[in-house]
């Protein structure tokens, strides 16, 4: 179920209204809970078992943690509590690719071993839930939060729908106490609310979706497209990949706000970063933010030699790129913005430092527009096919048989950057809070009716979800 | 906020939502992106010229040349002008759509719609089952508020079972808000309001909408024709029992027949002349008769090989479902015989088959 098909829709007014009908906290977590399992339930009700298994162990283990005195037994819950959670994620996620990578360098050393072949489905948002009850875990060993007062507000902490499957990967010190007293409908501010699923859905149905169109056949087939083809596809699924997840977050964050609910912001114009570093403070920032408490910091962080923290740099990259998806691919990705944040902490970073903002974020989004090369090719071997297609090196595709993007597409960038400026300016919002009532209603209709025929026809799943 | 404040505000935010939407459908260029586009752009700029137009599936389009049929009317005192805006595929709810287009522009000089007698089918005439068919321009054109509410209707008054029920309702449901939002039609309103009017093609206006199949080259077409030649010999033993089998009318379900009862009162209503066929084709179709016998709306049945064994020959058919040029041609007289005794019999409606 996306957000921007019509069956979430239904979904949603009948979440909403049977929400906001029910009197008291509890009754009303308790109808969003069965909610936002029958929207989990809406991708394959097999995985449901898989959530609650997950929201039943962790909650154990966290409420164990919470009790027992002597540290052994803490770290001991603690540690059962990390092992369902990577396991969970390792056998769902990783087992193929594990299975798979030893078998074929087991082979290259002569050995022959075959692994054997699972057929595993991947949970949708398994990723992203595994993610959240280990922080949960881990801030219960910490102390830094008490243990959740009820299983029924932990399994909404885990399950609330709006996050559930593409996050923002939520803290349980910025939830848990949310669903202590009960939301007030006249407490929410409706017009931001809105503003951001409008926005969100433009950017993921009409914006993302439509470039995906002209996408996805240069990445399947880098080969038969020339240079100017292979530049353009890669500056358009650089755009594709930032309102698609940027826009499944707005919506994410709107819907959780409307249902009274608060959650952390993701993105902050990342492409406006004007250095790598500054990139992933704006880029999935509950990500980046997870990774830094949880591992980086863990792992020593910037403490210690210019060499070990590069190393922790590069490990925690390293392992960003394969929670992004179990596949080499995702791994280099990782690799080239470690190495780029290890560069940037030397002397090159204060060449990057001194640039003039536009020419930082030129900077910026060159190196990130190369990884995303990486991220979305269907293997190693045509991601570098791709990335040789772009500077000219390989076997150019026949004239005959070279296929091309249409160039109109090149307005599009810039088209979509002054958009980008534009809401950064908070256009939307400074307009939309000057209007009475009545015209933001009849603005909010106009504006969907006015969208909606730039919607792309055919519904693609958010690239996210897939993580 | 007060509830009645919210709600004035939901009513006012819907108002505007479709007073936009039926803005931009209007500035939307019809019909669009179907297969009989040119055929529909010619009819609607030229609806004033004609007297009778053809409505239905390829049996229609592929079977009735409106040059033969006006000029055999000619012959028997009866001059009449007639375009053919059979389609490919169509189906009896898109039809309606098609014909409900065609009254709400008030054409002065139309007296005639011959109606292709759809199929029934207890869960739908035609519904590909995959959703890639399905949500298309095709899909979703005549998905309106009348149109969904028949389709509704049919599928609810359907044998397939509540899951099955709920499926295709869905599948509707959604095909309608498609509608309702435009989605998907921003391109299609760019591109017309920057090239303007399409130009008329000649050979359809010239041919008044028909095409045969001999002329269509397409590798659908071409398999079709040659699976028929292939099982020419079987079909000799499906013609040999279709009038028997045809003799056995089967009781149509109540919502087919308020539905051609409501269609054909809207039209009189319209001063136009419903005439229903039964295209000839080498299946038996005893619901169809059924229909006859169940309604009093004038019905021509043209699927009886002793009765029209000519529409039946091998050299007049292109394959199993359709005729040929020959094929065509020979219909078309048949069928203008047939009107032009209805109308020396001026005001017999009833059921003529």
């Amino acid at each position: 179920m996306l957000f921007t098909e019509l069956r979430f829709l239904v979904f949603f007014v009948v979440a909403f209204f049977g929400y906001w009908a029910l009197q008291g906290n509890r009754l009303r977590k308790a109808w969003l809970l069965a909610a936002s399992y029958v929207f989990y339930a809406g991708w394959d009700p097999r995985f449901l078992l898989l959530l609650l298994v997950s929201t039943a162990g962790n909650y154990w283990a966290g409420a164990m943690i919470g009790r027992e005195a002597p540290p052994g037994g803490r770290r001991l819950w603690l540690a059962a509590s990390v092992v369902l959670d990577l396991g969970l994620l390792g056998f769902f996620k990783y087992f193929g690719f594990f299975a798979e990578s030893t078998s074929a360098l087991l082979g290259a050393l002569g050995f022959y071993f075959r692994a054997p072949a699972l057929k595993i489905a991947l949970p949708v948002g398994i990723s992203f839930f595994t993610f959240q009850t280990l922080s949960y875990t881990i801030d219960v060993y910490r102390r830094r939060i008490q243990p959740a007062a009820s299983v029924l507000n932990f399994a909404l902490f885990v399950a609330l729908f709006p996050h559930l499957v593409a996050g923002p990967i939520v803290r349980a010190v910025e939830l848990l106490p949310q669903f202590v007293s009960s939301r007030r409908f006249a407490a929410i501010h409706l017009r931001w609310a809105i503003g951001l699923i409008l926005s969100g859905f433009v950017k993921k149905a009409c914006i993302a979706d439509r470039l995906a169109i002209v996408v996805d056949p240069v990445f399947a087939s880098p080969a038969s497209y020339g240079v100017a083809s292979k530049w353009l596809a890669a500056a358009l699924y650089h755009v594709q990949i930032y309102c698609d997840f940027s826009g499944y977050t707005d919506m994410a964050i709107g819907v959780a706000a409307i249902l009274g609910y608060r959650l952390p912001q993701n993105f902050d114009y990342p492409y406006l970063a004007s250095s790598v570093r500054e990139f992933w403070r704006r880029w999935h920032m509950t990500l980046t933010r997870w990774f830094r408490d949880y591992l980086y910091i863990p792992l020593g962080g910037s403490r210690g030699s210019a060499f070990q923290t590069g190393r922790n740099l590069v490990l925690v990259f390293l392992l960003c790129g394969l929670w992004h998806g179990a596949a080499w691919t995702f791994v280099a990705w990782g690799a080239v913005h470690g190495a780029m944040l290890v560069l940037e902490r030397g002397r090159f970073g204060r060449v990057v430092a001194k640039l003039p903002k536009p020419l930082g974020a030129l900077y910026v989004n060159g190196v990130v527009m190369v990884g995303w090369v990486l991220f979305r090719s269907v293997d190693l071997g045509r991601a570098f096919r791709f990335l040789g297609g772009l500077v000219a090196i390989g076997e150019a595709p026949h004239p005959a048989i070279a296929k091309s993007v249409p160039v109109a597409w090149w307005f599009a960038v810039p088209v979509l950057l002054l958009a980008h400026l534009a809401a950064r300016r908070q256009l939307w919002a400074r307009t939309a809070g000057r209007l009475p009532n009545w015209a933001f209603a009849v603005a909010c209709g106009v504006l969907l009716a006015l969208v909606l025929p730039w919607v792309a026809t055919e519904h693609r799943p958010f690239i996210y979800f897939q993580f | 906020m007060g509830g009645l404040r919210s709600l004035s505000l939901a009513v006012l935010f819907g108002l505007a939502f479709l007073a936009t939407t039926a803005s931009i459908r209007t500035a939307l260029p019809w019909p669009r992106g179907g297969a009989f586009d040119a055929r529909m752009r010619h009819f609607i700029s030229h609806v004033d010229e004609y007297d009778l137009v053809f409505v239905g599936s390829s049996s229609v389009a592929r079977g009735f040349d409106p040059a033969v049929f006006d000029a055999a009317l000619a012959a028997r005192g009866h001059p009449l002008r007639s375009f053919n805006l059979g389609v490919d595929g169509m189906w009896s709810l898109e039809a309606d759509y098609l014909i409900r287009e065609i009254v709400r522009r008030q054409p002065t000089r139309l007296r005639w719609i011959v109606i292709d007698l759809f199929e029934l089918d207890p869960k739908l005439d035609s519904t590909p089952e995959s959703e890639s068919d399905v949500f298309t321009e095709r899909g979703f054109y005549w998905h309106d508020a009348w149109g969904l509410a028949q389709v509704l209707r049919r599928v609810f008054a359907g044998s397939g079972g509540l899951r099955e029920e709920a499926r295709l309702a869905w599948v509707h449901v959604r095909l309608a808000a498609w509608r309702l939002g435009n989605l998907g039609q921003g391109d299609i309103a760019l591109a017309s309001w920057w090239a303007g009017p399409a130009s008329e093609d000649a050979g359809i206006v010239q041919g008044g909408g028909f095409e045969a199949l001999d002329d269509l080259n397409h590798p659908v077409a071409g398999k079709m024709r040659a699976f028929y030649l292939a099982n020419a010999a079987q079909y000799e033993g499906v013609i040999a029992t279709l009038d028997e089998r045809n003799a056995r009318p089967e009781a149509p379900p109540e919502a087919k027949r308020a539905e051609i009862r409501e269609q054909s009162e809207r039209l009189r209503a319209a001063n136009i002349e419903p005439l229903y066929i039964i295209p000839p084709i080498l299946r038996a179709t005893p619901s169809l008769y059924g229909l006859v016998k169940a309604t009093d709306v004038p019905v021509l049945g043209f699927n009886s090989p002793t009765r029209y064994p000519e529409l039946y020959a091998t050299e007049h058919r292109w394959d199993a479902t359709h005729l040929n040029r020959a094929g065509a041609q020979c219909l078309s007289r048949l069928l203008a015989e047939r009107l032009a005794d209805l109308l020396d019999r001026e005001g017999r409606t009833d059921a003529v088959h």
